[in-house]
């Protein structure tokens, strides 16, 4: 122990230092006159040291409970009586009237009035913490012995406490109950109402009023929800903003376009987040933008949108900004951005199906053209022009539904933000209208689009703009839901592209190709890749022939060229090219060829035979085409001169064999059709379409037909026409309807049936596959199953499906399981 | 107002003046609270706080402690300020007064059973000015 040290003593504190008795009013006349010396900011008299002491002394006397309410009294008191006054002094008659909401003021005079108040609020709430601060520190002893022994709040906090109640709370004046704190709130309410209008404020006073609310709370908890400023002013902020923006927001509405009110909806909520930083809290920044947000946006999103001047009509005219506008403020109030979502499926809908209702406009309109025509032999003629018309609307078609997608991919980057949602839901719009039902003609107008580059489109491009034909043919395709039928077509024409030589280049060609597997996968190009290989294959025949033939020996100078296309029966989509299958299949093997041609047949057919052994070779003549030599006898020309003329004529081969017949006849002889018809064996209805580019189109006239009109009927007479003259040495006769065309209704309804009954196999094979591997399965699962195994081909429907399984049932690769509960197959191997 | 001065001079009551660096003497709460610019009282203008209950020895004591308290004030692990047991007693009251000089002192009191340093402080003031008793005999030891 320290006093057990020895002669070291605690040495006591000495005494009468502090007084030995206290006379405690005394000591407190002295502190309170030396409070109002403060108060009155006259403290560089007083020595802090002698207030503190005695203070201290008081509370080392126990008497601090007395101290403290004194001092609380006297705080009290001083509030009361003088700060009161002061305030009440600037509340000009005006300022309540207005408050009321009965002033006829002016704005200036308003704000003057208002800027006078709070300027003296301000000042005595300063002042009040400024002398509040001094005793406190000189009561700072107290506070810390007495206020922490008997809990009770610090002399500093009780005296902001006496603020709120003997000024925020008390009456305006004697006669008007009013609390000044709702003349605050009012006072400040209308400062920002004239900020809104565009008046200039002073910020900075009403933030530091800002500040005292904060500074002060409702109940004696203190706890943060408790702050005069969210009980009693950020509610009657949030309330009063809502009515204004509500009443603001129909008025713009009603009065400027969708763009204004967009920016001003913006220019808005960033005005209000900027109010709440530098004018009020920022706790306030979330509060106030949810009224803002709702009442500027999502109660009106929808209306704005559909205004006249809304989404539609910014779509429509590339308002890209203001998109984005919209945009933007549909994913503040909406993380799905619903709304704006919705306008714009809409609109590409719409659009889109603009585009179809177009096309089949476009492809219907020379339809009515032969109505308008008198005379019906002009039928045939137009029925070609309106193929060509809708050929020419299928390409419209697709370009216009690829200048919609470039429109919308500009929208969506510039104005969406790349936004992947909405990336879906303009993808998913594309779908719809590509594959509505009301237009089945997507597949087949995409095929026609590519076609028709690769025939023309293409040439002189470079291999860039190429590479982005073919890209955006790729890009419809992804929309394109029946894979299959697309593939139809596009073989189809690809066929015809090959066979006759249409192509501009191979090379893109096979670009194509290689960028379809990529998107659609092996299975879909495996065909076409095999119509590629016939083709290179055949040109290594028609080589290998010739020089077979060369071989053999002495030089024919009459002989003929032969170039031969061997295609597998099954790759190529050889019905289509041209004429029904029934007409075909009943009279291919019946054309006669000429000797001269006959004999290189032979050739060719043993030729190959050696080649390859058991394969057959279907000769199909009205595919191919030839090059004759025809020599006109002399006839006066325009010039004046006289002599022969000779014309390197391309025919269809059936042309060919026409125009030899007339080779060993007589000039002044004729043929009929019917005679035409039984010595070549051509089937009627290429007969007639040959027979009509040779004599009745004007400017391929090798035959003269009796008696002159634009339809062949069986009774013609055809003879050889001797002044045919032509400009060019070759000249090209070209068969009707030998280019890929959209088809006739009769002809899609043909492909429809044919891609229906590949679909129906494809289902069987699907349900085999699955069921082999599942052996028992529910029907709706199977359906389910099935659905996703062909999905990237078509979308078959339910139906059909069922169908399939019946007839799969029928034929014994699947039973039903008795007494299951639901409908449920069994698999038998 | 006068420009704050880097010093500052406190007197004790038995008329000893202490000039000590500004920094240091407002560690003390009392004294930084009298110095405060804010409040303007007679101390800042003058630069000078007198003390009236704290005597010369003490003072010193008390000195020296701001200015130990001010150098350590960043480091850890420092060792307690060598403080003579006679002068604890009174260096407690004074600390008490001045504010915030307590926990330097109650180390040396803290063997005392049952009271608080700051308790034993005020106990003992309040027993001095009421009862007049010598402090020595009524100190457990």
């Amino acid at each position: 122990m320290i006093a057990g040290r020895g002669r070291q003593r605690i040495r006591p504190p000495r005494r009468g230092l502090h007084g030995d008795e206290i006379d405690f009013e005394n000591t407190w006349a002295t502190i309170e006159a030396a409070f109002r010396e403060i108060h009155t900011k006259n403290a560089s008299k007083l020595s802090y040291e002698e207030l503190y002491r005695h203070a201290y002394r008081i509370v080392l006397k126990k008497k601090g409970e007395q101290l403290y309410n004194k001092v609380h009294g006297f705080e009290r008191g001083w509030l009361a009586s003088e700060v009161r006054a002061s305030i009440q002094q600037l509340l000009s008659p005006n300022l309540l009237a207005e408050a009321q909401g009965a002033g006829a003021t002016s704005p200036n005079e308003r704000r003057v009035a208002g800027e006078k108040f709070l300027k003296g609020l301000k000042q005595a709430w300063g002042d009040h913490q400024v002398c509040m601060s001094m005793l406190a520190d000189v009561l700072m002893y107290m506070d810390r012995v007495y206020c922490a022994d008997h809990r009770r709040i610090p002399i500093y906090n009780a005296a902001m406490v006496l603020f709120r109640d003997e000024i925020l709370n008390s009456p305006i004046s004697v006669i008007d109950a009013r609390a000044i704190l709702g003349l605050i709130n009012h006072v400040i309410l209308d400062q920002i109402q004239m900020e809104r209008d565009g008046d200039v404020i002073d910020k900075q006073l009403i933030k530091s009023c800002v500040w005292m609310l904060e500074g002060l709370h409702e109940d004696e908890t203190e706890s943060e929800e408790q702050r005069l400023y969210n009980v009693s002013f950020e509610k009657d902020y949030l309330d009063t903003s809502r009515l204004f923006y509500r009443g603001e927001s129909e008025r713009l509405l009603q009065d400027s376009d969708a763009g204004a009110y967009c920016s001003h909806a913006r220019r808005r909520i960033y005005e209000e987040d900027e109010r709440c930083k530098q004018t009020l809290l920022e706790s306030t920044g979330p509060k106030i933008q949810k009224v803002v947000e709702d009442e500027l946006i999502k109660n009106r999103i929808h209306e704005l949108v559909e205004m006249e001047s809304g989404v539609r009509f910014m779509v429509d005219n590339d308002r890209l900004d203001e998109l984005n506008l919209v945009y933007d403020l549909n994913m503040r109030v909406d993380a799905k951005k619903t709304e704006i979502t919705r306008a714009i499926q809409k609109r590409i809908f719409d659009m889109g199906t603009g585009i179809n209702n177009d096309a089949v406009a476009a492809s219907q309109a020379p339809v009515s053209v032969p109505a308008a025509d008198p005379a019906e032999k002009a039928k045939g003629v137009a029925q070609e022009k309106s193929l060509n018309q809708q050929t020419v609307a299928a390409i419209k078609w697709v370009e216009d539904v690829l200048a919609l997608k470039d429109k919308f991919d500009k929208i969506w980057r510039d104005s969406f933000d790349s936004d992947p949602l909405l990336q879906q839901a303009i993808t998913r719009s594309f779908g719809d209208f590509i594959n509505s039902p009301t237009f089945p003609r997507s597949s087949e107008y995409i095929s026609l689009f590519i076609d028709e580059n690769m025939k023309k489109g293409i040439k002189g491009k470079t291999e860039m703009e190429v590479d982005t034909v073919l890209e955006k043919a790729i890009v419809l395709l992804r929309y394109v839901q029946d894979k299959d039928l697309f593939e139809r077509y596009y073989k189809k024409h690809l066929c015809r592209r090959l066979l006759m030589n249409k192509s501009v280049s191979n090379e893109v060609e096979k670009q194509m190709i290689s960028k379809m597997k990529i998107e659609l996968g092996n299975n879909f190009t495996l065909k076409l890749e095999a119509m590629f290989k016939d083709m290179t294959i055949s040109e290594e025949l028609t080589a290998g022939f010739k020089k077979h033939v060369d071989g053999l020996g002495e030089k024919d100078p009459k002989r003929i060229e032969l170039a031969i296309n061997v295609l597998t029966s099954m790759t190529w989509p050889l019905e289509s090219m041209g004429g029904t299958v029934a007409e075909e299949e009943a009279s291919r093997p019946r054309c006669n060829f000429p000797l001269a041609v006959e004999k290189i047949k032979r050739g060719f057919e043993k030729f190959y035979s050696q080649k390859h052994s058991g394969r057959q070779l279907t000769w199909l003549a009205n595919m191919g085409s030839a090059d004759i030599r025809a020599v006109f006898p002399k006839a006066v020309q325009k010039d004046g001169s006289f002599k022969e003329r000779r014309h390197d004529l391309n025919v269809s081969t059936y042309g060919m064999v026409i125009l030899l017949l007339f080779n060993e006849l007589p000039t002044d002889k004729y043929l009929t059709f019917e005679e035409i018809q039984a010595q070549t064996n051509i089937p009627h209805s290429d007969l007639v379409r040959n027979l009509q580019s040779l004599a009745v189109a004007p400017k391929t006239r090798i035959l003269i037909k009796e008696p002159m009109s634009k339809d062949v009927k069986p009774t013609d007479r055809f003879s050889f026409n001797e002044s045919f003259s032509g400009k060019f040495v070759k000249i090209k006769v070209g068969v009707v309807s030998g280019g890929n065309k959209v088809e006739s209704d009769r002809e899609r309804r043909e492909t429809e049936k044919k891609n229906d009954d590949s679909r129906q196999f494809c289902i069987e094979a699907a349900v085999v596959r699955i069921m082999k591997q599942r052996k028992e399965l529910q029907h709706q699962q199977l359906v389910a199953e099935t659905l996703g195994q062909l999905n990237g081909q078509f979308k078959p429907e339910v139906t059909m499906i069922k169908k399939r399984i019946e007839s799969l049932i029928e034929r014994e690769y699947l039973e039903r399981i008795d007494g299951a509960k639901v409908d449920s197959y069994r698999y038998l191997a | 107002m006068n420009q704050p001065t880097d010093f500052v001079t406190l007197v004790s009551n038995d008329g000893y003046e202490f000039k000590i660096l500004r920094l240091a003497a407002c560690i003390a709460g009392t004294i930084k609270k009298a110095l405060d610019p804010m409040s303007g009282f007679r101390e800042n203008t003058q630069n000078r706080v007198d003390l009236p209950t704290i005597n010369g020895v003490v003072l010193e004591k008390v000195c020296e402690y701001l200015y130990y308290n001010q150098k350590h004030a960043a480091s850890k692990d420092v060792s307690d300020m060598d403080i003579p047991p006679e002068l604890c007693l009174e260096l407690l009251i004074a600390a008490d007064y001045l504010d915030d000089m307590i926990s330097a002192i109650s180390p040396i009191l803290g063997s005392m059973p049952g009271q608080t340093a700051t308790d034993t402080a005020r106990a003992s003031t309040s027993t001095t000015l009421n009862k007049k008793e010598d402090y020595v005999t009524s100190t457990p030891s």
